[in-house]
């Protein structure tokens, strides 16, 4: 059982501020859903969480450990899904799988899902956009890491794959710590164990969609 | 992991390799061979940079970083360009 724990994380680009003392934590095993409107900072943390961007002021603390904030982290602590794809395209999703998974008990359970079994022998660029983010995200969400950061991961993607996409987080969130980010609220609300919405720079914890109403996320119209 | 180095050589390289042709075709081939080991490497990763820039992901999921992959494609072309200029000297 580790944590995950954000210490006052700021940011702005020139004058206009995005994070602004930011601050919140989460335990292994949970999935942390981040809300917020566009510009709200939500990318930016996700950038500054993976070292890709560097804070103005914050810490990280992971497992105990401060991270280094300052290089992007590819060691074998985090993984990130970025918003736009990232696979490259003129190679096979079995090759994608084998770089990604060299261990063939992890290949295996990956081919056991029927939509990856059936796309097997078919290169990157021939999948639909929606086949190819639910490629992406359940290559990144089966790395073995502390903590895995997922960025939009509904984004553009068919019903019946964002019901696949919520069983592999689920599937997966044992001994690790997954940050998601989405404009899908209702599949936020209804996967992650600890909501938090973006709202001037702050973090404000959710528990339901009338929360949203009230920090103004959504209007009162969208209430169920 | 192999794969993966192996991956991003080959992308880098298909750049730098038609440069250093082309330049070997205009200037001769000890030129492009140098081209190779040189100033090939750095249109090879401005051309990945402006046409794939995001793939770095790719890597660094798998705990590559970008100067990782930047030194192991440099020191394979640099290697090769010495070893080429060497056998082109024999000749």
């Amino acid at each position: 059982m580790f944590e995950l724990s954000i210490v006052g994380m700021a940011k702005a680009y020139k004058s206009q501020v995005v994070l602004n003392g930011l601050e919140f934590s989460c335990s292994s095993g949970n999935i942390l859903g981040l809300m917020g409107r566009s510009g709200s900072g939500k990318s930016t943390l996700m950038k500054i969480l993976f070292g890709a961007l560097e804070a103005d002021a914050g810490e990280v603390i992971l497992d105990s450990k401060q991270v280094n904030m300052s290089r992007v982290n590819s060691g074998k602590r985090m993984a990130y899904l970025p918003q736009s794809s990232f696979l490259p395209k003129d190679i096979s999703v079995w090759s994608a799988i084998k770089m990604y998974h060299p261990d063939r008990s992890v290949q295996s359970n990956l081919l056991r899902d029927p939509r990856v079994m059936e796309i097997k022998e078919r290169s990157i660029r021939s999948l639909s956009y929606g086949l190819q983010r639910y490629l992406e995200v359940v290559l990144v969400v089966n790395l073995d890491r502390q903590l895995v950061l997922l960025d939009e991961p509904f984004s553009l993607i068919e019903p019946q794959y964002r019901d696949a996409v919520n069983d592999s987080l689920i599937r997966n969130k044992e001994n690790k710590v997954i940050v998601i980010t989405d404009h899908y609220y209702l599949d936020i609300l209804s996967i992650a164990d600890k909501k938090i919405l973006i709202k001037e720079g702050k973090a404000f914890t959710i528990e339901n969609e009338a929360d949203l109403v009230k920090y103004g996320y959504i209007p009162k119209s969208k209430l169920n | 992991m192999y794969r993966a180095v192996y991956k991003y050589y080959y992308d880098v390289t298909r750049f730098n390799l038609a440069f250093s042709i082309l330049i070997g075709a205009l200037r001769g081939v000890l030129s492009g061979v140098i081209m190779l080991g040189t100033l090939g490497m750095v249109i090879g990763l401005l051309c990945y940079q402006y046409f794939q820039k995001d793939q770095y992901y790719f890597y660094y999921n798998l705990g590559l970083s970008k100067p990782k992959l930047i030194t192991i494609t440099w020191v394979i072309n640099a290697a090769a360009c010495l070893l080429i200029l060497i056998v082109l000297q024999d000749v």
